[in-house]
């Protein structure tokens, strides 16, 4: 070719490069800004500020507090300028204030109006993603007030944030009820409505001078004793109820040659409570109306006051970090919020009932009212996990690491049947095509082979009904194994930054996992109703679904908590003819569950919880049968004994038929102790044990539960059984017994 | 493989923690840890464990007293509890419980950073600003203070600035004096300077090394200083041995001295923030690093323990905004010292661990046979405790159950307890089976024997003898069987391969598949004792980036220098000869092979004879070859290799930094992009 003509050539190609190379980036970004025209969800919003018409409202006319409403047991006192009620029991006379702080306090403008005003709420301003707080002083809102037969209707207007919204409070034969409905809530632009706290100080006491305790939600059930703890507290507890929102909340990064901290307890009831002991007046708050997306707070004083007050702050909109930059992020507040009716239900006690145990009774008596949980059957049995195939890796590829057949499963369980232990609630996990950390996310629901087959597993699950025991499976229809591909548009949980949520695992095979997307856990959960239709195994235990609770971003649209709620709940409906157990499920889950497994026993260790209480089995006693975490992990098993007779839960293993050295290049590394010789006579004693107690309570609930001295504590029966359990390491006498240190006696109705 | 487990009964197990503990004296709460607890298997990885040990309470306040970022503390033999107040410039003394006994220096101390107290009751506090140690009676009275010792011996330019100090049973003192990087200073108990104890070393680094041949005198000195660490804190045991910790110190963090002050410890698990370090009742060694973490070792240096963490800002007993000190009292508790909080944290120990200490105990005092029940009932709880099979080995091996012990041994990584009891069932073996061996050798001699007899007689071999001869005709068999000649005489035989077309590309690529069939063999399939890597791990992925890797680029950069500098050989040739000097390997390793699984360490030396004898082999062999096919001198052909060995080294350095290039360029982009995205929406 000539030179000329060469020349001409790279000259073209040069040109049509740049020219496709500009088109190119055009392209991204058209695609870019077409794609984030993000709508919201179905969530309502609230209404442009200069809609509200405020003619209509009539300002009060006194200053002064007036009794608002009043039935046979009690009176409400409002104060009309902070919103303050005061809650009188007319039997006794005494009372709850809801607003507090004297001259001795020395609280700043922020405090002292937050802590004298009823109702508070805080906003975002503009950009920032730093919240800021407005009560009933500062920012000086227009309060019109509609009186009602039963209390009193406060419409909230603050001229210059433009916000405005209702409170609503009701006056009840047990106590009291406040709302904010979604439709009242009136926004402007600059300033964004981030949450609203409805009478957080409500029983809140100062400093040591009423005797009492907060109960918290932790675990199973956490007091804060109201003692004067001389400043020695710095941070509050403050806690999503029904865990960490993943699209929103940060995790903590892992490591792998570190120990890790545990995650703390997650929050299971939204409730919390406010025993004034020597009063005998108790208050019992539970979050009703949007409950889905709400924070629990309680402050023990000397956390920025002097006051101990405990509450729950309903939430709209919530600081999320969008990310900028491969690693890194800002924070940002979001301009969509979560608008729905929100509100709570005091509940005041009094007399001998202005304590826990008081406290559980009522808030089962709400839960079976509600319909929120139904009487199960509550027989005792021994719940027996078998771990059966993990996955590890192999020159290039996973291998397959099985740990129990279906056959060596069944000869532990007739091996364990002729020693007696005759209740058994079998869990066969990693059961799947690919063992257990592959099984998520795969809705094939084949058998693995390794492990023996579907007929097998069937006939073995009729061998086991004919004897009465029911044969579960466990599956997690929320994660996802990351080895997979996936739709990543419409079946993965992408959080508000539009990134790919992400479950860490702390190990080094996968690190991590993702979760599925409502949408695809219900077509996958369908997927295995049909395929187990016809078969005897109609016994499922589910993991994530129950405990985990999220809002996300997916196709293009934010979906709230709520909905989620909503999907569960039909994947639950679907599973109507299955027995279901679930791994430590929220409350929203009761009814659907016929065994609780994994019962919190523990708080997560915070400085200021005085003690740990089974307020949890208080409630569920009676109702839904709940089990323990494994035995197998405890290094104090005498002390775990203990607990698991005071709280009458029911115990549980995980065995395997191989060593469990064979898991550690696994995802299950952490499961190190599980083999079935070394166990065998612990699930034998264990067994006799808890079940000699639980016939002799006798599926009755538990009535009331104290702590009687320095660990030593007493729990009644309604069938009139007592059970006296020692912790401490000296004899402790009670009724002419002396009761061996670290031990436990039960006390039977003559 | 059998394990070797007994089935203990629960009740037994229950009956033996209630002895424990009825010895130990603890309230076992039934509490739970905010952390997760971790141990060593025996390849030195980490994995789960139950929890060791659990927070149990916090003491924020004696008495009245807080503490303003306190940074030690320590609990005499009447597990009375000294804090260092150093913000407020005092030691409180108190009960283990909290309770207020004294105060002591106030007005005295500015800032003690460390404190000590003897037998006999005196506290000596190390108050770095006011450059003393002060020795108070047990009533608070100061009886005595040290400065800096008199004379040249301790150095002039180095200052005393005592931060932290242990006293031995004779009164001599060990401090560490911040920036003295010699090591611990020892003065007697008048104050006279006795000399330098436990200093660190610096390693040196090949950077370092050519600087100094090549830097002139001039920017020799104006080279930062090369300092060794010095230790950060340090404490001593009964029987007056001092430990130290140090940062910065990678494996050795931590140290044991004997009375000659050398290191008795191997390497333990490093940690840049190490800060204190403590001695609990079975000689168990207590370590603890700013950030919370704390270990516990036996006293040779196993991990036993690992937990605890960073606090998360929520307020969780067991975890640290910043961790200065830990000490033990009698029962065993640790106490642990965060500065930030003010506040210390004990810790309980659990039913497990009092089992494993008990294990451990008898195991140390030499009650091998005594040990073994507790060990398995350690194993029974956590199966992952690799470190009980050494003791069980060791208890099988004392009953004399070889096979037993060997298992164990293997199980536990137990190399030299392995080597010693599979010694014995060779032993045994042999012993039983000689005749049989013999017999059966004279067995085949007679077979070979006999057939080579028949067929001289009838030629019954013949059709077979034909057949493997004309096999040896086919092409690429011969030139494989050229690798038979090349030991005999390198030089001919590499001229054969450059210039007479003696191999083909297609016998020399078999060659190198057969050398990399038996590399593998080697790494993964040797025996216990001389394996490297761990059972059951593989990384073939590596491996073949590794062998032919190297062997890929060894030939490409010699050719490209050979070609620069006049050589005579192709591509072709170089490829072909290289896989011919490999030979030793192939014939020589899967003997060493074979050997690794019969040999004890007593042997060793056998393998390690042959293993010389390859690599001198292949050594020579490759450089005859080189200058064979590229007809160099001798010293050209050296030139030549290590021009080569550069060029490899220029080729993964430039591999590494334009992967890096390539990683940023990714990021930038990746970058804009989301700033758009950002932006926009």
């Amino acid at each position: 070719m000539s030179r000329k003509r060469i020349g001409v050539r790279a000259r073209n190609i040069v040109v049509s490069a740049v020219v496709i190379a500009l088109v190119a980036v055009l392209a991204v970004l058209v695609y870019v800004t077409t794609r984030n025209a993000v709508t919201t969800g179905k969530s309502v919003s609230a209404k442009d500020f200069s809609l509200l018409d405020t003619s209509l409202l009539s300002r009060n006319i006194s200053d002064k507090p007036y009794i608002a409403a009043e039935n046979d047991r009690l009176q409400m006192i409002l104060d009309p300028v902070s919103l303050g009620i005061t809650l009188v029991d007319k039997a006794s006379g005494e009372r709850l204030e809801s607003v507090h702080g004297t001259e001795e306090d020395k609280l700043n403008a922020s405090w002292k109006g937050f802590l004298g005003s009823g109702v508070s709420i805080e906003f975002f301003n503009g950009d920032s993603p730093s919240l800021e707080r407005a009560d009933m002083f500062n920012h000086k809102p227009e309060v019109y007030i509609e009186n009602r037969d039963d209390g009193f209707k406060a419409t909230i207007v603050y001229e210059k944030l433009k916000i405005a919204l209702d409170v609503i409070a009701e006056l009840t034969e047990d106590g009291m009820k406040v709302t904010v409905p979604a439709d009242s809530i009136y926004e402007g632009e600059q300033y964004r409505l981030a949450s609203v706290y409805l009478y957080p100080f409500m029983g809140a006491t100062r400093l040591g001078e009423e005797k009492g305790y907060m109960l918290l939600p932790e675990g199973s059930g956490a007091l804060i004793d109201l003692e004067d703890n001389k400043g020695r507290f710095r941070a509050p507890y403050s806690k999503k109820v029904y865990g960490d929102n993943i699209a929103v909340d940060r995790e903590i990064s892992q490591q792998y040659n570190r120990p890790n901290v545990k995650a703390p307890e997650q929050i299971i009831m939204p409730i919390f409570g406010m025993a004034h002991t020597d009063r005998k007046i108790a208050l019992l708050g539970i979050a009703e109306e949007g409950k889905y997306n709400c924070q629990l707070l309680a402050y023990p004083n000397g956390v920025s006051t002097n006051y101990n007050w405990i509450t729950i702050k309903y939430l709209y909109r919530e600081d999320y970090i969008t990310q900028v930059s491969r690693s890194s992020g800002i924070r940002a507040a979001p301009k969509e919020g979560d608008f729905r009716d929100v509100g709570v239900k005091f509940t005041v006690l009094t007399g001998e009932k202005a304590n826990y145990s008081g406290m559980a009774e009522a808030y089962r008596n709400y839960l079976v009212e509600n319909g929120i949980i139904e009487k199960k059957n509550t027989d005792y049995n021994i719940r027996l996990d078998f771990l059966g195939a993990e996955s590890k890796e192999w020159i290039v590829m996973k291998t397959i690491v099985p740990m129990t057949t279906i056959s060596q499963m069944e000869t532990m369980l007739k091996e364990l049947m002729e020693y007696g232990v005759k209740d058994i609630l079998p869990t066969y996990m990693g059961w799947q095509k690919g063992g257990l950390s592959l099984s998520y996310g795969d809705n094939g629901y084949k058998v693995e082979e390794k492990l023996g087959s579907l007929r097998q597993l069937d006939t073995l699950a009729k061998e086991l009904k004919d004897q009465g025991i029911n044969l579960m499976l466990y599956q997690d229809f929320l994660l996802a194994n990351t080895s997979r591909n996936y739709d990543t548009q419409s079946d993965i949980v992408k959080n508000l930054s539009k990134n790919l949520a992400k479950k860490l695992t702390n190990k080094r095979l996968y690190p991590y996992y993702y979760y599925l997307t409502p949408k695809r856990s219900l077509s996958d959960a369908r997927k295995y109703i049909k395929k187990f239709e016809g078969t005897d195994l109609k016994g499922i235990t589910f993991g994530s679904v129950a405990n985990t609770l999220f809002s996300y971003f997916s196709g293009g649209n934010i979906y709230s908590r709520q909905e989620t709620k909503k999907a569960a709940d039909t994947m639950m409906e679907g599973f109507g003819e299955f027995s279901k157990a679930m791994i430590q499920p929220f409350d929203y889950m009761w009814k659907y569950a016929d065994y609780y497994f994994d019962i919190p026993l523990y708080a997560s260790n915070y400085n200021y919880v005085s003690r740990e209480i089974p307020f949890l089995p208080m409630v569920l006693k009676g109702y839904m049968p709940y089990y323990a975490d494994y035995a197998n992990f405890e290094p104090n098993k005498n002390s775990f004994l203990l607990k698991m007779v005071e709280y009458g839960a029911y115990p549980s293993f995980i065995l395997t038929w191989e060593e469990s050295s064979e898991l550690k290049d696994t995802n299950s590394s952490d499961i190190f102790t599980s083999n079935y010789d070394d166990f065998k006579s612990m699930v034998v004693e264990y067994y006799n044990l808890l079940k000699e107690i639980s016939d002799k309570t006798d599926g009755t609930a538990i009535t009331r539960h104290d702590i009687i001295a320095d660990d030593v504590v007493k729990v009644q029966y309604e069938n009139g059984v007592e059970i006296l359990i020692n912790y401490s390491n000296r004899e402790f006498e009670y009724k002419q017994d002396m009761i061996a240190p670290q031990s436990y006696k039960v006390y039977e109705v003559n | 493989m059998n394990k070797i487990r007994a089935k203990s009964r629960f009740i037994t197990a229950l009956l033996a923690f209630g002895i424990v503990l009825s010895c130990i004296g603890m309230a076992a709460h039934a509490a739970s840890a905010p952390y997760t607890t971790l141990t060593e298997d025996y390849r030195g990885r980490l994995v789960s464990s139950q929890d060791g040990y659990l927070p149990l309470n916090t003491i924020t306040k004696v008495g009245d007293y807080e503490f303003n970022k306190a940074l030690d503390i320590f609990i005499d033999d009447d597990d009375i509890l000294y804090i260092a107040d150093t913000g407020n410039g005092r030691i409180i003394v108190s009960t283990l419980e909290g309770e207020l006994i004294s105060v002591i220096g106030e007005g005295i101390l500015t800032a003690p950073s460390g404190i000590f107290v003897d037998r006999e009751g005196n506290i000596y506090a190390a108050d770095p600003r006011k450059e003393k140690v002060f020795v108070f009676s047990p009533d608070g009275e100061l009886i005595r203070e040290y400065t800096k010792p008199e004379g040249s011996l301790y150095g002039k330019n180095n200052r005393f600035v005592p931060q932290k100090l242990v006293v031995d049973a004779a009164g001599s003192l060990y401090v560490i004096s911040e920036g003295n990087t010699n090591g611990i200073a020892q003065l007697s108990k008048q104050g006279e300077f006795l000399g330098y104890f436990g200093a660190n070393y610096t390693p040196l680094f090949i950077h370092e090394i050519i600087r100094r041949l090549t830097f002139t005198k001039e920017q020799r000195e104006q080279l930062k200083l090369n300092v060794p660490p010095s230790p950060k804190n340090l404490t001593i045991d009964d029987r007056g041995l001092v430990y130290t910790v140090t940062q910065g110190a990678g494996t050795k963090g931590l140290k044991k001295f004997n009375m000659a002050g050398i290191n008795m410890l191997d390497d333990t698990l490093p940690d840049e923030n190490i800060t204190d370090v403590a001695i609990g009742q079975i000689e168990n060694i207590f370590v603890v690093s700013t950030e919370g973490y704390i270990y516990e070792y036996s006293r040779e240096g196993d991990l036993l323990f690992l937990f605890g963490g960073r606090d998360d800002g929520k307020n969780r007993s067991g975890l640290f905004v910043s961790a200065a000190a830990i000490d033990v009292d009698k029962s065993g508790h640790l106490y642990v010292l965060d500065t930030e909080s003010n506040k210390i944290q004990i810790f309980e120990k659990t039913e497990y661990a009092s089992i494993v200490h008990e294990a451990l105990n008898l195991y140390q005092e030499g009650y091998y046979i005594e040990s073994k029940d507790p060990w398995e009932e350690v194993l029974r709880q956590n199966s992952l405790f690799d470190y009980a099979y050494r003791g069980i080995g060791q208890a099988h091996y004392k009953l004399e159950n070889y096979e037993q012990s060997l298992a164990a041994f293997r199980l536990g990584g137990d190399k030299a307890g392995y080597s010693s009891s599979f010694w014995e069932v060779r032993n045994i073996f042999l012993k039983n089976n000689m005749l049989k061996i013999f017999l059966f050798l004279v067995l085949i001699w007679l077979v070979v024997k006999t057939v080579r007899l028949l067929n001289s007689m009838f030629g019954l071999l013949v059709p077979v003898q034909k057949a493997i001869a004309s096999f040896r005709e086919v092409s690429v068999v011969r030139e494989l069987r050229f690798v038979y000649y090349v030991p005999k005489n390198p030089a001919d035989a590499y001229y054969g391969i450059k210039r007479e077309g003696k191999v083909s590309i297609l016998s020399s690529t078999i060659l190198y598949i057969i050398f990399f069939v038996i590399y593998l063999a080697d790494k993964y399939f040797s025996g216990f004792l001389f394996k490297k890597v761990a059972e059951g791990h593989y990384e073939l992925a590596t491996d073949i980036a590794s062998v032919f890797g190297v062997i890929g680029l060894f030939i490409i950069c010699n050719n490209l220098i050979s070609s620069i500098r006049d050589g005579e050989g192709k591509l072709r040739d170089i490829y072909c000869s290289l896989a011919y000097s490999i030979m030793p390997y192939i014939f020589l390793k899967p003997v060493a092979i074979v050997l690794s699984h019969v040999l004890t360490y007593n042997e060793a030396f056998i393998i390690n004879l042959i293993n010389i004898v390859i690599y001198a082999s292949i050594a020579v062999l490759i450089i005859v070859m080189i200058k064979e096919i590229q007809n160099y001198s001798l010293r050209e052909t050296f030139k030549n290799i290590a021009l080569t060995l550069f060029t490899m080294l220029i080729f993964v350095i430039s591999a590494v930094v334009i992967v890096a290039l390539v990683n940023q360029v990714v990021d930038f982009i990746l970058s804009i992009a989301k700033e758009v995205n950002y932006r926009v929406s």
